[in-house]
């Protein structure tokens, strides 16, 4: 009875299996590439996000300019070290410093996450405790999205654990709403790769796919039909599920990259690390284009492999050398996660040029708990990898004292391919020189 | 003119609403298990309803497609249950009348109104095309599985009927009184019977929808209705999350936990089904219910298996604020109750919303004070620092007249710096004491009009699947009036029951107000 199988089965039934890097098969498709020129492969964008802070003294380089592994700040300093027979990182990289979020970030973690993810705080309610305007990666993912299986792929190993939400979530949609991470490496695998077995049917693999097709083709007309009856806020939800069943629809007919593309399952190790290589995976074999990792949730508690103890409040209270430990052990996450890009060739160049990593943390320093630049200049620990198919420059420390996080979302709004003057409530426009 | 409340997005099916409801289609009973892999909601005010915050997204419809393909193919494995749900056989000549026949019946459950022609056309195709000799029942199962992901089943739609004397609200129709009324009372979608009496136009009056939820009241689900709410309004979740020292606290454990979270579910049951008597009893109660562990961690003698008790003369006896669930949670870590005893007062209790610490405040354990400082006195230490004596004058006065607790709600007989104990608090915001000991502080909040406020205002948060806004303040001060004076022939005043109908009676139950795009005038 092909009811039974199951939707995973289904996929693996339909699926032709070329999976290949993303040039060498993906490229020849028109429809993929949304009229960029052939030979240019798209920008991607991942937002990285660590908890707690660095040390603020300890975090930028001294002065400007280009970056040499034996100036970088002691956070980072060991974390983006040269490894023998990998990429070196510092040509990918800008550290950007003096970002501050201004007079709107009145309280904790919260607000100042907010501002990491998206550089927007309107306040949303008595605690102005998240954004009312979609985040970075959820923009360009409703643009652009939609050219590959998954709009975007959003995941953490970590659930909330305060009522705070702001606290909690790195993507939103329009209007203040968390879009709710993947929390399993292995569903994210098993969505993007499948399993790999064998169909044992392919026949009614077949019939189940095909009634699987005709049960989202009555939803998306009976769903049109809603969204013609209800009012203009009410349309942006339903919207959603017209979204939803797009991308349900992608990931069941286009087919699934094979073994060439994604050779093995890396959801064996640690979450964050399978997390991790599952995201340069699925912007390898360009099954999305945008995704989104928190290695904990804003003032989280977890610790780290060597290095035990809570970690917000170890931020509050351990000494200069246990943070400058503590933020390097973070930050080689990633390192390595940029490492892998970098040794993804891709086009001329790496996947890693193709793309730009954003990554901060929720406060500029874990003992002060500052969202503000503070005496020191050091500002919101901002990290960029990636060139963004050769339109940012990188390789250096820029420094941007007075201007806004906002202003950072907007210069990567417009790399990323969504042209934009201003973002977030408080922004004034692209940083410029970046 | 019906007052005003704010406007109230189009919403989503809660996780259990959702299962509850698919439950109901499927003919599956309350203990079957029905695997259901969503994405957890976000938590608003503690509670899981929150439709600000929700998002259908990718993963949601995987999970809802998952979920319906393993239920209905199961389904369709139980011949006796599929047949309850088909309702005939859908072979040979009577095939088409079959499937038309079931597809108007659930689709009119699904959607909580009759399909449309276009709708009803629609699903027999789909079905018609699935059904086979050798497989009769596929359609009607792809039938089914399109009707529980459907927008018209996910979200709860409410187009209403425009009223020209109320520009941006509409006034309900009777299904979608209905819809709401189920799922407020009993957090599932309407049967069939208070489809009919819908369409019969029973619900028309308030003595109509009145008579209706008294008959769903004594659905078992309004039981976990209830149980949704006191979880949302008084964080009942935290106790799950913390984990006690257990050098500090040899005697916790798991099987105490869960005996911790019973008391409260039990005592919560009893506060919220009681025909007479104030919800405000809350903070107390001098009764409750022990199991044997239970009864020892709080030291009295009986009994050995749940019981509700008398507690006797003694700082125990203020409802939840001296049950080892509450004294529990607010125990992160030690020598931080009195503060997160406070907050959950002035939050939980009175709605009294505190911001977070600013930049830049000292750690707790940062502040100077001698070795032999007492608890009471590290605190006030740390109070001292203007910047943090804005809010804390709020919070550890309060929680200090919970002091004879320790972190598992054990009484305790000196702090852990082995100074005396001083259980006088205020609850005015100054270092002035006006009450001491547990059953003073609970017969204070007891008595104040802001807690009462805040009851009705924890409800209204919980029955719209909103946080109030400034627009709500009629509406709130209307169900307290009502709440507070009862009703001639109606529930006891202040009980659940009262507050329920008192909502349910009121405007904002019978209109919605439409929410516009932001920037957009109404």
């Amino acid at each position: 009875m092909s009811l039974r199988l199951s939707r995973r089965t289904v996929l693996r039934g339909v699926g032709v299996s070329v999976g290949l890097p993303l040039l060498d098969a993906m490229l020849t498709d028109e429809g993929l590439l949304h009229g960029r020129a052939r030979a240019a492969p798209p920008v991607r964008l991942v937002t990285f996000f660590w908890a707690n802070g660095p040390r603020g003294s300890r975090w930028a380089p001294a002065s400007t300019g280009a970056l040499a592994a034996d100036t970088l700040g002691a956070c980072m300093k060991d974390a983006f070290a040269p490894v023998a027979g990998k990429p070196d990182l510092l040509p990918y990289l800008n550290v950007v410093s003096g970002l501050g979020g201004g007079d709107i970030w009145k309280s904790g973690h919260s607000c100042a996450m907010m501002a990491c993810g998206y550089g927007t705080t309107d306040d949303h309610n008595n605690f102005g405790n998240w954004p009312t305007a979609a985040s970075i990666d959820q923009i360009l993912a409703g643009k652009h999205g939609g050219a590959t299986r998954l709009s975007s792929l959003v995941v953490t190993p970590y659930a909330p654990y305060t009522d705070l939400p702001g606290w909690a979530y790195l993507s939103w949609k329009d209007g203040g709403r968390p879009v709710p991470p993947y929390r399993k490496p292995k569903e994210v695998w098993t969505l993007l790769f499948g399993n790999g077995a064998a169909v044992a049917d392919p026949g009614a693999a077949r019939t189940a796919a095909a009634r699987r097709k005709s049960v989202l083709d009555l939803l998306r007309e009976d769903t049109r039909r809603l969204q013609a009856r209800v009012g203009a806020a009410d349309r942006a939800r339903i919207d959603e599920h017209l979204t939803s069943i797009g991308e349900v629809e992608r990931l069941s007919q286009a087919s699934a990259p094979g073994t060439s593309c994604a050779p093995v399952d890396p959801t064996s190790t640690d979450p964050d690390t399978a997390f991790l290589k599952l995201i340069a995976l699925a912007l390898r074999c360009d099954q999305t284009r945008y995704a989104s990792f928190m290695l904990d949730t804003a003032s989280g508690q977890r610790s780290y492999p060597g290095s035990p103890g809570g970690d917000h409040d170890l931020s509050h209270n351990a000494t200069d050398d246990v943070i400058i430990r503590r933020t390097n052990i973070k930050l080689a996450y990633l390192a390595a996660f940029l490492r892998d890009l970098a040794a993804t060739p891709e086009g001329s160049g790496t996947l890693l040029d193709n793309t730009i990593v954003y990554s901060c943390s929720d406060i500029v320093d874990g003992r002060t708990h500052g969202r503000e630049p503070g005496a020191s200049n050091a500002g919101m620990p901002v990290i960029l990898a990636g060139r963004a198919g050769g339109a940012l420059k990188a390789g250096r420390h820029v420094s941007y004292p007075r201007r806004r996080l906002s202003d950072l979302m907007c210069s990567l709004l417009n790399y990323g391919g969504v042209p934009s003057e201003r973002y977030g409530s408080n922004g004034t426009g692209p940083l410029p020189g970046l | 003119v019906p007052s005003a409340t704010s406007p109230a997005p189009l919403r989503r099916l809660t996780t259990a609403e959702y299962t509850r409801t698919v439950r109901d289609l499927l003919a599956l009973p309350a203990s079957a298990p029905l695997p259901v892999d969503l994405p957890a909601e976000a938590s608003v005010d503690g509670f899981l309803n929150n439709a600000e915050v929700q998002t259908l997204s990718g993963k949601h419809l995987h999970g809802y497609l998952d979920t319906a393909e393993r239920a209905i193919a199961a389904l369709l494995l139980d011949t006796k249950r599929r047949d309850a749900v088909v309702g005939c056989a859908p072979s040979g000549a009577a095939r088409d009348a079959c499937l038309r026949g079931f597809i108007g019946k659930v689709g009119r459950r699904a959607f909580r109104r009759p399909l449309t022609d276009a709708e009803s056309a629609a699903l027999f195709t789909l079905a018609a095309g699935a059904t086979s000799e050798a497989e009769p029942y596929a359609g009607a199962g792809l039938a089914l599985q399109a009707l529980l992901t459907s927008s018209n089943f996910l979200f709860v739609v409410e187009l209403g009927v425009p009223d020209a004397k109320r520009p941006g609200y509409v006034r309900l129709t009777g299904e979608e009184l209905a819809t709401r009324l189920a799922l407020l009372v009993t957090g599932t979608g309407p049967s069939e019977a208070l489809l009919d009496a819908s369409a019969a136009g029973r619900l028309d009056t308030s003595e109509g929808l009145l008579a209706a939820a008294r008959q769903l009241a004594s659905d078992p689900r309004a039981a976990e209705v209830r149980r949704e709410l006191y979880a949302g309004w008084l964080g009942l979740g935290q106790l799950a999350q913390i984990e006690p020292d257990r050098k500090r606290y040899p005697t916790f454990t798991e099987a105490l936990r869960s005996a911790f979270a019973e008391e409260t579910t039990r005592f919560l049951e009893e506060l919220s089904t009681r025909s007479t008597g104030s919800l405000l009893d809350l903070s107390t109660a001098d009764w409750t219910f022990v199991n044997g562990p239970l009864a020892k961690h709080y030291g009295l003698l009986q009994p050995t298996t749940w019981t509700r008790v008398t507690l006797p003369a003694g700082p125990r006896g203020a409802g939840l604020l001296t049950q080892a669930s509450f004294l529990t949670a607010t125990a992160p870590h030690l020598g931080v109750e009195p503060i997160k005893r406070g907050q959950f007062v002035r939050q939980a209790l009175l709605c009294q919303i505190l911001p977070p610490p600013p930049a830049g405040v000292p750690a707790l354990d940062q502040v100077k004070v001698p070795a032999t400082a007492s608890e009471r006195e590290r605190l006030a230490a740390h109070r001292a620092d203007p910047a943090c004596a804005g809010c804390h004058a709020l919070l550890e006065p309060i929680g200090q007249g919970l002091s004879q607790f320790d972190g598992i709600g054990a009484l305790r007989t000196q702090d852990s710096r082995g100074a005396a104990l001083d259980a006088r608090g205020s609850l005015g915001g100054f270092d002035v004491p006006d009450f001491e000991g547990p059953r003073e502080l609970g017969a204070k909040l007891r008595s104040s009009q802001d807690s009462a406020r805040c009851a009705v205002t924890q409800f209204v948060r919980f029955a719209s699947g909103h946080s109030e806004t400034a627009e709500d303040r009629c509406l709130i001060d209307g169900l307290l009036a009502a709440w507070q004076s009862g009703a001639p022939g109606g529930p006891s005043a202040e009980t659940h029951a009262a507050l329920v109908e008192a909502f349910i009676k009121s405007d904002a139950f019978r209109y919605r107000h439409l929410p516009t795009l932001r920037g957009d005038k109404p």
